[in-house]
């Protein structure tokens, strides 16, 4: 295809503001696939993206467009996720385009995510095509949409084009804004192969397969590529484009999107963002904005079944051949036996993948208190990254502790400002700036602790603003906090998996929290069980689990005596999934509710 | 010649206790249905005695329920009869029925003693008009000493009577009344059952909507520690956790169940034990007598004990005797060295202070007594 006939685009939205159904509308009506075979929101391709109705996996489509010139363009069609956890691979995808649709409810307006990834187009130089979506929701305002599109994200919406993606309003002019607005690929198709890979996902016959953006030169079947940032070589195997399915081709050509294997085994080996070049004809220089996956957010998980050890290990293993941002490592805990220390990109990153190993691979888990990355200042000079609260050294080796920070805005209706504020003020925030961009719309930024919002801070603000608000983060920097490890102790000894790091200032009040809970949920035993949370050696609250008293049944007589002993059994085996701290049994349901609560 | 107890069972009552979860029914007046289950229970005993490849010795008959004095005596004599029949009865069986104060009166007594039984369960539950009426007991307080000397006078001479503790809004003050006025009727067997809320019984349905105020476990735990004592000055043996009888007096019939030993149980729902089978009767009435009468197997539930399981199931039932659990015997009946087999559980009781093991004995401890589920839960294997 001509270079100048193709138009590489993304969609960026808020979630439910009708990304998916606006790209199935789109594919629909350019004849990419027919109506009948239309599975609602067809680009998410994982079950549990479309139960969450967010996409985890992004997929890039090529469609074929006769425009109301007589001119056939390729448009490729690039998926994003629509997710904080996931900025790294969004502004990847976001290099591989020369524009965006930026679809905004009608009803609801800007929210922040759609703020986030609008900077993040701005950074990549894309053009914008304001779409407002939903206009024929009782509630639409288009606008006051349009106003707050102005201000909010500093964008001219005078010529933004009203649609409902669900009725078919507007796809037309949305196709042909596509064509005349967003401009073609500029691209050198005489220079050395530069291909910017955007994403990557592990196939069972074809080993892994990337998603590309062919920036300059051509890559076609037989050549032996490099990967600039790992440096590995391949042998070409298959080339083509996603329409929507895969189409294996001869080439793809300067400007072009679309896919390539290589009969390469891990993902880490085709990192997104690495620069694909030719090994005979190499670039000079690789595509900038590389750089590999980073965890930010921690946790121990473990099997419920200790025997299920082997299976979660191949488990982890099977998934990060598709998700070079999964890390983990074998770790050992006294109460919850073997398991692993994961490293997710963020909290979502974290569910989804604890729930793709339940789901896909029916294991059942424990999952101990996500933490993020602590730099620790030792005395003596030395600086210690830490993901567990087990790593933390003795207090009185440490300087000091720092925290990773995170700049967050949340836009919300007006009348919320209050409680909004307070929950960020209790979140240790430091507030940055308030703005009304629209009547009756505040948009607040606040500088808090990665660690305060991977707790229930989501639900927190969505329960406060009844729905309305919307969040949104970019990571920080690190900051100095008075921070403390907390320890539970079950008579006297400490239940590794439940200690946690904590503020100084919120030390108190959480420990006692744990500590009742535990009380409600450990089963009483023979003897007392005192529950106490620590800090180093100072106690800061105390729990006492009475012994029982009487456990006898007073009857058992001739019917009864199977019924009892199938009691007494099951009894049993539950026990067998109590996990052993000292003296103490603990339910691992009573692990489960605590570890819910923190 | 083989030993085996009988135990009947008498699925009718005229009203539904609140916290009993037997297999019972109530039925209208003038229903057929007892009759017939009667002739069904007829039917059953004469085929499966004649399964026995020998007569059987009977040393032990017990009539429960339900309530079978819900029958007139002379069907309660009729099963009798029929027992006689077709199994070698003991001249000196232990032959009880449960009797409930609201459906005997002195004439029935007698009859019932004419027809050969010997020994009276008289389910008395509380001597306290407020928590009968709670209980949904048809009796009153003075009924049930009126029928306790009714049966004295028909010529019972080993009597029994069952009382419960922990019940809604009982105090220690109601307990100990009911506890002190048992023991001035001077009964030769004491059964004391403490609360338990079992699943599909009215009580456990108010107890999960929060609206069935029991005891704690401290009130529950004084309840059971002032019966044992006062009734252990009274002359009373203290042979079973929750049975207790003047010396000499201890029921035979239940000793059967303690011992693990065989019976075999009649009627809708009853459950029979005979070489290393496990079996339960078709509970419903009706069905009982259709599948009866059509010749069809009335198992509904059975299970074949494998030896480790039914030593486990001895050890489990035994521990509630308080004369102790003679693990030398167990050990010639199992072959087994159950000493060696369990060795680390029953040292880990042992330093528990919930058991004593002395000469091959095995006993609760007073608190091993009150946590004794816990005990036998040590002794389950999971398969």
């Amino acid at each position: 295809m001509n270079q100048s006939h193709i138009r590489n685009f993304c969609i960026i939205a808020h979630v439910d503001h009708g990304k998916s159904t606006l790209a199935d509308r789109l594919l629909e009506n350019t004849h990419t696939i027919a109506q009948r075979d239309m599975q609602a929101q067809l680009l998410d391709t994982m079950d549990l993206e479309r139960e969450r109705g967010i996409t985890i996996k992004m997929t890039a489509v090529r469609l074929n467009y006769t425009a109301s010139d007589g001119e056939e363009y390729q448009f490729n069609l690039i998926d994003t996720p629509g997710h904080v956890d996931f900025t790294y691979e969004v502004s990847r995808s976001l290099a591989a385009c020369e524009g965006a649709l930026l679809v905004v409810d009608a009803a609801q307006g800007v929210e922040a995510q759609t703020l986030a990834n609008v900077n993040l187009a701005y950074q990549n130089n894309l053009e914008l095509i304001p779409v407002i979506n939903k206009i024929d929701l009782p509630a639409a305002d288009p606008e006051r949409v349009r106003e707050e599109i102005e201000n909010v994200l500093t964008l001219d919406a005078s010529e933004a084009i009203l649609a409902s993606a669900k009725a078919g309003v507007g796809i037309a002019e949305i196709l042909e804004a596509v064509v005349h607005k967003i401009p073609p690929p500029k691209g050198d198709p005489e220079a050395p192969l530069r291909a910017l890979i955007f994403d990557s996902k592990f196939d069972t016959y074809l080993g892994v397969v990337c998603y590309v953006r062919i920036i300059d030169g051509s890559l076609k079947m037989g050549q032996r590529i490099r990967f600039m940032a790992s440096g590995k070589e391949f042998e070409l195997v298959e080339v083509g484009a996603f329409a929507p399915e895969r189409r294996p081709g001869k080439q793809l050509n300067t400007g072009e999107v679309g896919y390539f294997s290589a009969g390469i085994k891990t993902i880490g080996d085709a990192q997104v963002g690495d620069t694909v070049t030719l090994a005979e004809r190499p670039a000079k220089d690789a595509l900038p904005g590389y750089r590999t996956a980073k965890p930010m957010v921690f946790c121990g998980l473990y099997p419920l079944d200790g025997s299920q050890y082997p299976d979660l290990r191949e488990a982890l293993f099977k998934l990060q051949l598709n998700d070079a941002a999964l890390s983990f490592e074998p770790e050992t805990s006294a109460a919850l036996g073997f398991g692993f220390r994961c490293g997710f990109l963020g909290l979502l990153h974290m569910d989804v993948v604890q729930e793709r190993l339940e789901r896909e691979f029916n294991l059942g888990l424990i999952a101990t208190s996500p933490s993020v990355v602590y730099k620790v200042f030792r005395t003596d000079g030395k600086i210690d990254e830490i993901d567990n609260p087990a790593q933390l050294p003795n207090p009185t080796y440490i300087d000091h502790i720092e925290e990773p920070y995170v700049d967050a805005t949340i836009i919300m209706p007006g009348g919320y400002v209050g409680t909004i504020m307070e929950l960020c003020r209790d979140r240790r925030g430091d507030f940055v700036s308030m703005e009304y961009p629209a009547p009756d719309r505040a948009m607040l930024r606040y500088r808090l602790p990665l660690s305060e919002i991977l707790m229930d801070f989501f639900d927190q603000l969505k329960s406060r603003t009844r729905g309305y608000a919307s969040f949104d983060y970019e990571l920080g920097d690190y900051r100095t906090s008075h921070l403390v490890k907390i320890d539970i102790l079950m008579n006297g000894d400490i239940v590794d998996a439940l200690s946690f790091i904590t503020h100084r200032e919120k030390a108190y009040d959480r420990g006692k929290s744990i500590a009742e809970k535990l009380k409600e949920v450990v089963p009483r035993q023979q003897y007392d069980i005192r529950i106490q949370a620590a800090i180093g050696g100072k106690v800061v609250a105390a729990e006492t689990v009475k012994a029982f008293r009487k456990n006898v049944t007073a009857k058992c007589y001739g019917g009864d005596i199977s019924r009892k002993r199938k009691l007494l059994e099951k009894q049993k085996e539950g026990k067998k999934r109590m996990k052993q701290v000292g003296s103490v049994e603990i339910p691992q349901e009573a692990f489960l509710s605590v570890l819910k609560l923190s | 010649m083989r030993s085996v107890s009988i135990y009947i069972h008498i699925p009718f009552c005229e009203r539904h206790c609140a916290y009993c979860d037997f297999n019972v029914y109530t039925l209208k007046e003038q229903s057929d249905l007892p009759s017939r289950t009667v002739e069904a229970i007829c039917r059953e005993i004469s085929r499966e005695s004649g399964q026995l490849n020998e007569k059987a010795t009977v040393p032990t008959i017990f009539f429960g329920g339900g309530t079978p004095t819900y029958l007139g005596a002379d069907a309660l004599g009729q099963i009798l009869r029929t027992l006689r029949q077709h199994f070698n009865v003991e001249d000196n069986a232990e032959i009880t029925a449960e009797a409930n104060p609201g459906t005997s009166d002195a004439a029935k007594f007698q009859q019932m003693r004419e027809y050969g039984f010997n020994r009276l369960s008289v389910g008395v539950q509380a001597f306290h008009d407020m928590l009968l009426r709670q209980l949904d007991r048809t009796h009153t307080a003075k009924e049930a000493e009126y029928a306790l000397n009714a049966a004295r006078t028909a010529g019972f001479s080993n009597l029994s009577l069952d009382l419960m503790f922990r019940l809604p809004g009982q105090s220690m003050q109601d307990w100990q009344q009911s506890v002190d006025t048992a023991v001035s009727i001077n009964p030769e067997h004491i059964s004391l059952y403490g609360l338990t809320l079992e699943p599909g019984t009215r009580y456990e349905r108010l107890h999960a909507g929060g609206r069935l105020q029991l005891p704690d476990e401290e009130l529950e735990t004084a309840m059971y520690e002032y019966a044992i004592s006062t009734l252990k000055v009274s002359g009373y043996h203290h042979y079973e956790v929750s049975n207790f009888a003047r010396p000499g007096w201890e029921s035979r019939h239940n000793m059967t169940y303690w011992d693990n030993n065989e019976y075999l149980g009649f009627g809708p729902g009853a459950v029979s034990y005979l070489g290393g089978r496990r079996w339960k009767a078709e509970r419903v009435p009706l069905k009982y007598i259709e599948k009866s009468s059509a010749d069809v197997n009335l198992a509904v539930e059975e299970e074949i004990l494998p030896k480790e399981q039914a030593l486990a199931e001895s050890m489990m039932v035994g521990i509630r005797k308080l004369d102790g659990l003679d693990l030398e015997r167990l050990s010639t009946r199992y072959s087994v060295t159950v000493e060696s087999y369990y060795s680390d559980e029953l040292r880990q009781l042992q330093e528990d202070g919930l058991i004593t093991l002395r000469s091959g004995v095995l006993k609760l401890t007073h608190r091993g007594l009150l946590v004794a589920d816990t005990v036998a839960a040590a002794f389950i294997r999971l398969p």
